[in-house]
């Protein structure tokens, strides 16, 4: 094997500098000379009258041109004063006159190389709240892209925030963060405690309420089409639309009789493979087991090794973030890195009473912040039709809230009164509301009549 | 005796068990290679004197009806799905080989050879397999059809001219006996006696004077030297095996008693901490129950985490065990001495092929051209590193980041060999050079659409971006069905530039780029929505509530 090195062979020029770049790039693509001449570099600063250029040269022996940049290209009236005394050099020995990022035209077709920008600022508990009164033109469509990604994460099984956000992407869904939190409202996913992982959720039956003589079961979970189709073959399956179609459909399986749930799941597992866990009514479950907002506040992820004077930040005053200097007050805070960017790093919840700084999600942070500034945090029910209405700008924290959920299945309707924006939630017990509204220290009203937690 | 079938199974295991996907199959059939598989898939030989014979005996109990050819029982697929022609192609190879070690490639000789395994007399093409492209042609198209669906890439291809079938088999030709014996003398002269891996030794022995042969086939194309590099590894590890022997013995009979690791590389999302762990690598073809070492004093089972590789194990490693190498006892199975971490200057760690959006890095290969990898190296080798970039040939981001206070070693992130002329670029460590320099033109990268990692495929509607990453203004791009070979898309392409990728529906499309001779090919597979399969998740996410209960979804458990 022959030994090939690269040396350089350095020339000076009176002239235009672009226009020697462009004659010498021609005459080396168009005898295909880059085999031999990889790259020329420009003397740095280089001035029309007068500057010096070196062209990278391949040889076995250095010093000695081959025969084809020998006809082709010294001809050019660029290369008629070639440095004397000096027939090549080293890269070493002209670095300090053309530098390394300085002008060096590429003649081997280098593949471009571009920074992939990492998202480790990317927070994924970040949610900004936006207008709600969207027209949605045509849910049918845009729910069935929302299906589409349950029935992707269902196959992929787990993955990062990085891969969810490019699936959502894919199928042309926005604001990733929120479409987590309502996959993880509705039982179908669960994500690590710092945001960064998440995995599907098994497949279950969650019992809910009825208001007839049937059963119902709501599907949470990993699922396919061809659970779907399954499921239709066994049992009367209503689909039911969000009101606003960002999400999933929610499956509603109805049965005349709950011993028939049994027969179906083997039915699944007869099929599929598939066995699906009959979880009872879960709405329940988990407000028994919930704790006081208090001891959740004590149990969110602690982020430890903040030095705050190394961020700017931002405060949560009212309903917006404002500039703050930071003064060890308890609060819901945007962190933002010194110099700037169009996005906060992180938002987080400070905690004076422990000195700590906490990490959760977005509302149940903004929740924590409104208890904290002693704001009242109330609730409406309607006995009635087993609906409970919760201020827009209230909005519970995530596993309060899935309680909520999982009690219909169905994620909140959003209902616009003269003053606010309210979410009710359908077919919600009294008695799960009283649960959770005592353990969030929320006042609600009742036909009319106050009830204080 | 072994019979067909049982050959045609212990092949198929053979050249696929352990092999990552993804990877090119060469079905190298050799005496050697049928010597080791029987002692490992069949362990007593009855009725023949070696394993070789009872291999040509059971493909004659097959093929051979009224003393001609007859290759109606080996076609189709069995009841595994797997396809009944391998061990008879096996045969072609084995056929080819002699030939190779022995005769001047010619139909000739190779129809000789063919002739003298299947027990027929003659020199000339056999009774049965007049029509190359009905016989022998369509069964490598079966096999190479069958690689492809199960995610890997065959090797096999036909010639020009007279030589257009035979040449099936000969293109599967690795290492000859004659390669085997020089490079054994090559080891001994040198008395290479220590542990290096596949890629370390590749370099060593691209530097010493090599015969024709052996020098075509390490510095070659690189996608066939990295298989090469694997088979000269063996090699060099079963000549280790038998004492270091100054003279050549049939070093291809006995198995590595050792298993190698590489690194596997996990960074915490938020807070950048890096670890990287030991992360043992399986041996090709080698059926291994349950492999148990001593490690980090406790013995730890290895369990397979993907073809080819199998969990890493134990707690981050430490600068000293990169700076060092580490040698752990193998517990069982006996048949095993050590998993070998080797010390090395440097490493390569790339993106998972399969995920890439996990996040994870790890030693799986050498990078494809247009794929930013991370390099791992000593401090003594920025120099080079630098200079590479000083040349235009390597690109990365930031600047280099010890892994640990005061660590000699740094990492260096989404690096990226931008241009292949490193020929005249002098660098103190060779084989820094060797593992960077790129010795292919063209390399096929999907990216975008939806894909299904666990399914090996991207969803329909949502069907990736192909970019030809090389170094030429331009590439012809082809894109065919694999199953009907009908082509939809011929086109000159920009390379190093995206291309939305339109598919028909569903099915499997073979993308091929070619430059001038070269060329590159990848396999994308379309899904329907319906073909969606549930997955169980690797690692399920739960969320504490209190201290006595989690949750996951609607699932509530009680923490135990």
């Amino acid at each position: 094997m022959t030994n090939v090195q690269r040396w350089y062979a350095g020339f000076r020029y009176r002239g235009n500098v672009k226009q020697l770049v462009d004659k010498i790039s021609e005459k080396v693509l168009e005898h295909d000379l880059s085999e031999f001449v990889p790259l020329v570099r420009i003397e740095k600063g280089a001035k029309p009258k007068g500057f010096y250029f070196f062209i990278a040269v391949e040889t076995v022996q250095p010093g000695d041109l081959p025969e084809s940049v020998q006809s082709y290209l010294m001809p050019l009236p660029f290369f008629k004063s070639p440095i004397k005394g000096k027939p090549s050099f080293s890269y070493d020995e002209i670095k300090p006159m053309v530098g390394a990022a300085h002008d060096v035209h590429d003649y081997t077709n280098p593949i471009p190389y571009k920074i992939v920008e990492s998202d480790r600022n990317d927070d994924p508990f970040q949610i900004i709240p936006t207008s709600t009164e969207q027209k949605i033109p045509d849910i049918e469509a845009i729910s069935q892209r929302y299906q589409q990604l349950l029935y992707w994460l269902s196959a992929t099984g787990n993955g990062t925030w990085e891969l969810f956000k490019k699936a959502c992407q894919a199928l042309e869904i926005e604001t990733p963060g929120r479409i987590l939190r309502r996959l993880k409202l509705l039982g179908h996913i669960e994500s690590s405690v710092d945001g960064r992982r998440w995995s599907a959720a098994p497949t279950s039956l969650v019992q809910i309420e009825s208001q007839s003589e049937t059963e119902k079961f709501i599907l949470c979970g990993q699922q396919t089409g061809h659970l779907l189709s399954i499921l239709e073959q066994y049992a009367q399956v209503n689909v039911i639309h969000h009101s606003r179609g960002h999400a999933p459909d929610g499956l509603q399986i109805q049965l005349t009789d709950s011993t028939q749930i049994n027969p179906i799941i083997e039915q699944v597992k007869t099929s599929l493979g598939l066995s699906i866990q009959n979880r009872g009514n879960v709405a329940n479950q988990l407000a028994e087991i919930l704790p006081e907002l208090k001891e959740w506040t004590l149990r969110l992820r602690s982020l430890p090794g903040i030095v705050p004077s190394l961020y700017h930040w931002k405060r949560f005053e009212s309903d917006d973030f404002t500039e703050c200097v930071f003064s060890q007050q308890t609060g819901l805070y945007q962190m933002w890195d010194l110099d700037g960017g169009d996005r906060s790093r992180l938002t987080l919840f400070y905690d004076a009473a422990t000195n700590s700084w906490r990490q959760g999600d977005w509302y149940g942070l903004r929740f924590l912040a409104l208890q904290h500034r002693e704001q009242p945090c109330i609730a409406r029910y309607d006995r009635v039709k087993a609906r409970l209405a919760i201020p827009y700008s209230q909005r519970w924290p995530q596993l309060y809230e899935r309680a909520l959920v999982l009690a219909s299945g169905q994620l909140p309707n959003y209902q616009k009164t003269e003053q606010s924006l309210w979410l009710i939630y359908e077919n919600v017990g009294r008695e799960l509301v009283q649960q959770l509204t005592q353990k969030l220290q929320v006042t609600w009203e009742e036909d009319e009549v106050t009830t204080n937690a | 005796m072994a019979n067909y079938t049982e050959w045609n199974q212990a092949l198929i295991s053979y050249f696929l068990k352990g092999v990552p996907r993804g990877s090119k199959i060469y079905l190298s059939v050799d005496d050697d290679v049928l010597d080791r598989m029987g002692q490992g898939f069949f362990l007593t030989l009855s009725g023949s004197d070696n394993w070789s014979d009872d291999f040509q005996e059971a493909i004659r109990k097959d093929v051979i009806i009224d003393k001609q050819v007859n290759l109606n029982r080996i076609q189709g697929r069995d009841e595994n799905d797997n396809p009944n022609c391998v061990a008879f192609l096996g045969a072609c190879v084995l056929a080819a080989y002699r030939m190779a070690n022995e005769e001047k490639i010619s139909q000739l000789n190779y129809f000789k050879r063919l002739r003298e395994i299947l027990h027929l007399s003659g020199s000339l093409r056999p009774q049965g397999m007049k029509s190359g492209k009905e016989a022998e042609e369509h069964l490598w198209k079966t096999w190479n059809y069958w690689l492809w669906e199960q995610g890997f890439q065959p090797s096999a291809y036909p010639g020009r001219g007279p030589q257009k079938y035979i040449n099936y088999p000969i293109s599967q030709c690795l290492l000859r006996q004659a390669d085997k014996d020089k490079l054994q003398v090559l080891f001994a002269a040198k008395q290479w006696t220590v542990s290096w891996d596949a890629q370390t030794l590749l370099t060593q022995i691209r530097r010493e004077p090599l015969s024709h042969h052996l020098q075509e086939l390490v510095m070659e194309n690189k996608q066939r030297t990295e298989i090469v590099a694997e088979v000269i590894h063996e090699v060099y590890q079963q000549w280790q095996v038998q004492g270091s022997p100054a003279t050549p013995n049939k070093v291809g009979r006995t198995w590595s008693r050792n298993l190698f690791a590489g690194l596997y590389r996990v960074e915490d999302p938020f807070f950048g901490q890096v670890d990287y762990y030991l992360y043992p690598k399986q041996q090709r073809g080698r059926q291994l129950e349950s492999v148990q070492v001593e490690y980090e004093n406790r013995t730890q089972t290895l369990s397979e985490e993907r073809p080819g590789w199998y969990l890493p194990i134990g707690n981050p490693l430490k600068v000293d065990d990169l700076e060092q190498g580490l040698r752990c006892s193998v517990v069982s199975p006996p048949e095993l001495d050590q998993l070998i971490l080797p010390a090395r200057d440097f490493w390569l760690l790339i993106p998972d092929a399969e995920n890439p959006d996990s996040g994870v890095y790890a030693s799986w290969g050498t990078p494809a051209l247009g794929t930013a990898f991370i390099l791992l190296c000593k401090r003594e080798l920025l120099n080079d590193i630098y200079r590479l970039r000083d040349e235009r040939l390597l690109e990365w981001s930031g600047e280099p980041e010890p892994i640990a206070e005061n660590s000699n070693w740094v990492e260096l992130t989404q690096c990226l060999v931008t241009s292949q002329a490193y020929d005249g670029v002098f660098m103190d460590n060779q084989t820094l050079k060797d593992a960077l320099q790129p010795r292919v033109r063209l390399s096929i990268s999907f990216s975008g659409g939806l894909r299904v990692p666990n399914q090996r495929g991207w969803l329909a509607g949502h069907c990736p971006q192909v970019t030809v990453f090389g170094f030429a203004p331009r590439v012809e791009l082809e894109v065919s069905n694999l199953l009907n070979e009908q082509v939809i898309v011929t086109r000159s392409q920009k390379m190093n530039q995206p291309l939305s990728l339109d598919l028909p529906g569903t099915g499997l499309y073979l993308v091929r780029a070619t430059y001038g001779k070269e060329s590159a090919e990848r396999l994308v597979r379309i899904l329907d929505w319906n073909s969606l399969e549930l997955s169980q998740p690797e690692r399920r996410e739960f969320m504490n509530i209190g201290d006595k209960y989690s949750i996951c979804g609607s699932i509530i458990l009680p923490i135990t």
